[in-house]
């Protein structure tokens, strides 16, 4: 768990991470990583490997409410759900399977 | 309390507390409705630390994500330990409720140190406030003890 006084030194850090080996889907697609999901992604204990790892080789989800589509990827072993939409990563999460059966359609 | 807001993600993300808490968990808030794009944070202790709200435009008021000092206000009675967030700017005012619809989320089943909270929505599916009961477990001790005591008449 990220101390508040690390908080800031640790995403500088990913931030940089990040621009030197981005995050990639399944197509070969760079996805965008904004502060928003970088701060969610360190403040829920998150790690980048997790997300990488989620994103390659997790379950593929959509869901759709009121005309907008969301893609997850959700990786079981870590409960790392990661929420894309239009190639940018909104946000990522930890969530259980039984959450994610309910509320997501999985991609075969 | 305060609010970011990413509009290249529509995402929002409303701090209860001090702007940094580290989160131990984290509830998706089930349902085909609105609330299926809330997750809510909680740190180790089970206080709710953090609402992040995807499809921000459409779940939040507009004032809360431009300016939500104004926009957001708590009030907490420490006789029944109950607490209520207002993320509307006329809620935040007047104090008044109220919703369209509740959905009641009961975290306990995810971890048994979590009460339930209410969140409330108007007729456009937005949140407008979240109801925790057992507010003293509930929430982050720095805003129990800064917001205002609820007044008579409201």
């Amino acid at each position: 768990m990220v101390h508040p006084a690390d908080a800031d030194d640790l995403l500088e850090a990913l931030r940089l991470a990040i621009a030197g080996q981005p995050l990639v889907n399944r197509n070969g697609q760079t996805l965008e990583l904004r502060d928003h999901a970088i701060r969610r992604m360190v403040q829920r204990g998150i790690t980048l490997v997790q997300v990488q790892r989620a994103i390659n080789s997790g379950l593929r989800l959509t869901r759709t409410y009121e005309g907008f589509t969301q893609t997850g990827y959700y990786d079981p072993v870590t409960k790392v759900l990661v929420i894309e939409q239009e190639r940018r990563i909104v946000t990522i999460l930890l969530s259980r399977l039984g959450y994610v059966r309910s509320n997501w359609e999985v991609i075969p | 309390m305060n609010v970011t807001y990413d509009p290249a993600l529509d995402a929002a993300y409303i701090s209860i507390g001090r702007e940094w808490h580290p989160v131990a968990l984290t509830y998706p808030v089930d349902g085909d409705k609105a609330g299926a794009y809330i997750h809510l944070d909680f740190d180790n202790t089970g206080r709710l630390v953090g609402i992040e709200a995807l499809e921000a435009r459409r779940l939040l008021s507009a004032e809360l994500l431009t300016d939500s000092r104004g926009a957001m206000q708590a009030h907490y009675d420490p006789e029944i330990d109950a607490a209520t967030i207002y993320l509307h700017p006329q809620l935040a005012t007047t104090g008044k409720p109220f919703s369209a619809y509740t959905q009641h989320c009961n975290p306990v089943e995810f971890d048994g140190r979590i009460s339930p909270l209410h969140l409330h929505f108007d007729a456009d599916d937005r949140l407008i406030a979240i109801e925790v009961s057992d507010a003293s477990r509930t929430l982050p001790k720095e805003l129990l003890t800064t917001v205002e005591p609820l007044t008579a008449g409201r």
